[in-house]
């Protein structure tokens, strides 16, 4: 008797855990709850590196080491495997563009492993505190007419050449480019293949 | 129905006063802007953060800088933005810098007459100062002549009887030439949200004739073309989400927000293409502006 109350209840326990554990991603199940899961990694990750990068918080390459990694480990195939055609159901905030750009989309994901690898590579490196951004030692001809690509006008290459490149040669770039490289890439990828709610 | 509707509505009242408006049109007095020296870095600055790069070049398409036909879809249709480069005959190469003033602060057509749809945010830009338009004018002239693709709008019926546009004017325009050189009295924050970076464009529900609604100013938007929200961006809102002035200027600059989300979506492409390139100075007075925004 006792033994049937126990199972019982153990039973009832995993499953009101499930329960909460899918009402925590509004419904998510399957893929949509494992990459939506992922993706809050990445995010913690990157609050954890932009706190550093603004100057909130103090810079400690070990901390930047283990951001990295965890973007390491949630880009490239591993995030796009979470992506089979058409799995768009609630309350996914992916667009069906994935899709029909797959490989824009694979691209994207695997310039972020490139760009992550490096970070955690650069994290010892050269920190620059370039508080100006893109609008450092841009002449008016760039600002005006540049390849909107060219954002970062303060080195001697662009995003569009920065795609071509491997970890390695990310990685002798001072720490901050590097990082701005991952954050351009998480809004390239945000800005064509996320739903924007809130 | 109840847009069609209305836009007809203003048509028909458009027939009676338009005599009346070409009368009285010259309100803004014309400027002694080719008195005015402008500096090129400085419009070209102005440029970018304005948005004229990011909307009037089909980045996607693979267009050239400033050559148009880059497509901006609206609940009104699909609006294509025109060629800006100094081509004489597909772009503004054989304008005035009185024209351009025109077009940019009035909404009109130099060449044709005809009001431009408020797509293109000349309710904001009609806060620039005669310097800032003799800026703009001299870095505009250094673009190359090129073309783009060359597209009419899509727009429905009746929304593409630009007569109705006339009234819109009147009714929705508020010209805020009295308010310009704001940035000249020290308040830049409030000259770059409420002009140059034109942000209640997107952060401010619009009416169903497209006109914003001024009682819920950066209050917000939802149902924006392609389902996209607006979040509020007032000071009350922006502070009990936990928003400081760094995390505001870094947004702007990064598109990181303090949770470690990187935006995407229109707003993503703002910052990619405009708000970036600004410098600290100015995304600090941006922050500081919203974060002291307060409704009456």
């Amino acid at each position: 008797m006792k033994f049937r109350y126990v199972t019982g209840a153990c039973v009832l326990s995993i499953l009101f855990v499930m329960t909460i554990d899918v009402w925590a991603h509004s419904g998510a199940t399957g893929v949509v709850k494992e990459r939506m899961d992922s993706m809050k990694e990445m995010k913690e990750s990157m609050k954890s590196l932009s706190a550093m990068f603004k100057g909130e918080e103090t810079y400690n390459p070990e901390r930047v080491r283990d951001a990295a990694n965890i973007l390491i480990k949630t880009s490239g195939e591993n995030i796009t495997r979470l992506f089979p055609e058409g799995s768009l159901h609630k309350p996914s905030e992916a667009k069906s563009e994935i899709w029909s750009e797959w490989n824009q989309f694979n691209t994207l994901a695997e310039r972020l492993n490139v760009y992550s690898s490096a970070l955690s590579k650069a994290a010892n490196g050269e920190y620059l505190s370039d508080e100006d951004g893109a609008a450092t030692m841009m002449g008016a001809q760039d600002m005006m007419m540049g390849s909107t690509l060219n954002h970062m006008g303060e080195m001697n290459w662009t995003q569009e050449e920065a795609v071509t490149m491997g970890v390695d040669e990310v990685a002798r770039m001072p720490v901050e480019n590097v990082f701005k490289l991952v954050a351009d890439t998480c809004s390239d990828c945000h800005t064509r293949y996320r739903l924007e709610k809130d | 129905m109840k847009m069609k509707v209305a836009w007809l509505v203003m048509l028909l009242i458009v027939g009676m006063i338009v005599v009346i408006v070409a009368i009285t049109e010259s309100s803004r007095s014309l400027p002694q802007l080719s008195s005015v020296s402008g500096s090129v870095e400085r419009g070209a600055y102005l440029a970018r953060i304005s948005g004229c790069i990011a909307c009037h070049t089909d980045i996607d398409g693979g267009g050239k800088p400033l050559a148009g036909g880059a497509p901006i879809e609206t609940d009104f249709g699909v609006f294509y933005s025109p060629n800006l480069t100094t081509h004489k005959k597909a772009g503004i190469g054989g304008w005035t810098i009185e024209q351009f003033a025109k077009a940019v602060r009035e909404g009109i057509s130099p060449v044709t007459g005809d009001r431009y749809y408020p797509v293109f945010p000349y309710t904001f830009y009609s806060g620039f100062s005669d310097q800032d338009i003799a800026d703009l004018w001299v870095a505009f002239n250094t673009v190359k002549p090129a073309t783009g693709k060359e597209q009419s709008h899509t727009i429905s019926f009746p929304f593409n009887l630009r007569s109705g546009l006339v009234l819109w004017q009147l009714l929705f325009f508020d010209d805020k030439s009295v308010a310009a050189d704001v940035a000249g009295q020290g308040r830049r924050g409030e000259f770059l949200v409420e002009t140059a970076a034109h942000c209640g464009a997107c952060h401010t529900q619009r009416n169903f004739l497209g006109a914003l609604d001024r009682s819920a100013w950066l209050a917000g938007a939802k149902n924006l073309p392609g389902d996209e929200v607006a979040p509020s961006i007032r000071g009350q809102e922006l502070s009990s989400s936990g928003w400081k002035v760094i995390d505001i200027s870094y947004a702007l600059s990064t598109g990181i927000k303090p949770d470690g989300d990187v935006m995407g979506g229109s707003m993503g492409e703002v910052i990619r293409h405009g708000t970036r390139y600004m410098n600290k100075q100015d995304r600090d007075a941006i922050a500081q502006y919203l974060l002291e925004y307060e409704t009456d």
